[in-house]
């Protein structure tokens, strides 16, 4: 029996009347999955050899609008519940029977450099080849999800895919950091005098935590799938899924001081800004700029600069700078990575707000393309459950007008939480040391305010979509 | 268990892979489609699309019906639609609004008197300043 102690959460999903049994319940995490699994293998089915034009085809609507837009509102209401219920990762336990214990993940590798690596990829690549206009890439992206997921488990002990690989998982740790629910004990007593340690080594039930997370030691959402595999796996029912305020995380100072962590935040944040820079006129001005100035450039790389300087230089740049200004405005010399990581995380806030503004756009323009999309999809193969002809008149969900209004007030929600958070480390900081002062907090505030306000304006110009006129069809 | 369930999957989607009948771009190879776009070059707002049918000889074909269908290349965005029935000396001219700046794709659909059908696709590029009403209203 597990002795409840006052650390015991207030709500705890994991013990609610039906949904904490079947979260609980050892097959609660196939549950989620197998229904992705369909979806994973209707857009791979779909995407190889469906219609090619990107608003007919299940591979690119329901990847590139139902998917981002749904995981950005589960994110906002519950936590990671992608990751959850992740398919990538359903043939984990076919690659550890082959691969026995596998090896360690190398040293080196064990941090946040290769993933910052593979999201600047995946965003460059979305960029580069019109990911969004291409049912068969998305089926591709699909295809090598699995592949990667299944070789990387097979190879390795851990899961590397998961915690230093994965772009999806990557953008998901971020984001998750403001989600509502954490993994935490309910008793810490019992985890003192518990000897299997089955959350992080598995037992009977179930495997132990695979991003070797230990469940009271977990302050934070980073890295955390969601799984429950912890849970599953202790023997006296002693992990909770529990609710927290939303900002809680991020103004305790939760995350571990390091460079790759932080800049991680901040390249997540860039690219809320670079993503939606992507789809407005001037980048294609810029782009026709650069192939005239630079003729030995050829059209991906341009593409490759123009991100790269979105979404690794500027937020390395910026973050230096305003950690090095903010250093010097108080005088300290306390070590540059401490300052940069103290305030970085700050910004997931602001990050949240403008992906939740972008991809709600999409999602509340494109939500009911779906129907017709499987309309066409059902019709070719010849059930007519749904209609015998598509109906392409379906779309948005929510008035034209109503959208502009709805980005910006997410974006200044979402700068407004990221100045409380900045405040709220600041005053952190300032109380435990007399060398710190509000002026430390100006160049994070200013870079937060200069941020959000290049989000509405990109918000405010005309979309457009371009590059996709050697696509075949 | 397992074994049986991977296979079953797989057996599902060869299965309907290989029974997928997809009405993309049916053509008849003795009907000619052109498209013209007026104004040209397109800008985004409304516009006029001219649809010229003729048979292999050059003939006009003047009574095909048609559904024209306009989309965006990204997935999600809410087509164009229109329809046109009769088109004097071939030419068919369908009243149209460009909704977005951007690649658009125009799916000509058409059915012929004497049952033959066509569809044939095709490339606009526009551009411009916009007032994008997506609400079609």
């Amino acid at each position: 029996m597990t002795t409840r102690s006052a650390t015991a959460p207030s709500f705890d999903l994991l013990h609610a009347a039906i949904i904490g049994r079947v979260l609980r319940w050892r097959w609660g995490r196939l549950l989620f999955q197998i229904p992705l699994l369909f979806l994973a293998l209707l857009i791979i089915y779909d995407g190889l050899t469906g219609p090619q034009l990107a608003p007919e085809n299940m591979a690119t609507v329901s990847a590139w609008i139902h998917y981002r837009g749904l995981v950005m509102l589960a994110l906002l209401l519950v936590g990671n519940l992608f990751c959850m219920g992740c398919p990538f990762t359903l043939p984990r336990t076919l690659a550890r029977r082959i691969s026995g214990r596998g090896r360690r993940w190398p040293r080196a590798l064990r941090n946040k450099w290769l993933a910052i690596a593979l999201l600047f990829l995946i965003f460059f690549l979305y960029e580069w080849l019109d990911l969004w206009a291409s049912p068969w890439l998305t089926a591709w992206v699909a295809i090598a999800y699995f592949a990667a997921a299944f070789a990387l488990e097979a190879l390795f002990a851990e899961s590397p895919f998961c915690k230093y690989l994965c772009p999806l998982g990557s953008f998901n740790f971020v984001a998750s950091t403001i989600s509502p629910f954490q993994i935490t004990v309910r008793s810490r007593d019992a985890c003192r005098i518990c000897e299997s340690k089955d959350c992080i080594r598995g037992g009977e039930n179930a495997l132990g935590c695979g991003l070797e997370l230990y469940a009271p030691q977990v302050r934070s959402n980073f890295d955390c799938t969601f799984c429950l595999d912890c849970a599953r796996a202790c023997p006296h029912d002693n992990v909770a899924l529990a609710a927290r305020p939303p900002l809680r995380e991020l103004m305790r100072d939760a995350w571990p001081h390091r460079w790759d962590v932080a800049f991680l935040a901040l390249v997540w944040v860039a690219a809320s800004l670079s993503n939606a820079f992507g789809m407005v006129p001037p980048v294609y001005a810029l782009e026709a700029s650069l192939l005239t100035w630079l003729p030995f450039l050829n059209k991906a790389l341009v593409l490759l600069l123009i991100f790269a300087v979105l979404n690794l230089a500027a937020p390395a740049a910026l973050g230096l700078a305003a950690s090095w200004l903010s250093r010097s405005l108080v005088r300290s010399s306390e070590p540059l990575r401490r300052v940069f990581a103290r305030y970085a995380p700050a910004f997931v806030p602001l990050g949240f707000g403008v992906w939740f503004a972008h991809y709600g756009f999409h999602f509340a323009t494109g939500a009911l393309t779906i129907v017709p999309a499987l309309q066409n999809f059902l019709i070719d193969h010849g059930i007519f459950l749904l209609g015998d002809r598509p109906n392409w008149a379906l779309g948005p969900i929510l008035p034209y007008s109503w959208l502009l209004p709805l980005q910006m007030a997410f974006t200044l929600i979402g700068l407004l939480a990221t100045l409380l958070v900045l405040g709220e480390r600041n005053r952190q900081i300032v109380s435990s040391s007399s060398r710190h002062s509000i002026l430390a907090l100006l160049p994070w505030a200013a870079l937060a305010i200069a941020l959000a306000f290049a989000a509405i304006y990109l918000f405010t110009l005309p979309m457009e979509m371009r590059g996709t006129m050697s696509m075949g069809h | 268990m397992k074994r049986w369930f991977l296979f079953l999957i797989i057996a599902v989607l060869l299965s309907a892979a290989c029974t997928r009948a997809s009405r993309e771009l049916e053509t008849a190879a003795d009907v000619e489609v052109q498209l013209m776009v007026e104004p040209a070059p397109p800008v985004v707002g409304e516009a006029v699309l001219v649809i010229t049918i003729t048979d292999e000889t050059g003939a006009p074909l003047e009574d095909a019906k048609l559904d024209i269908k306009g989309d965006m290349a990204h997935a999600g965005m809410k087509p164009v639609l229109a329809t046109a029935e009769r088109g004097e000396g071939g030419v068919y001219r369908v009243p149209f609004e460009w909704t977005m700046a951007g690649d658009w794709f125009v799916t000509i659909r058409g059915a012929l008197p004497d049952g033959r059908t066509f569809s044939r696709r095709f490339d606009v590029s526009v551009g411009g300043e916009m007032d994008m009403n997506m609400d079609g209203s």
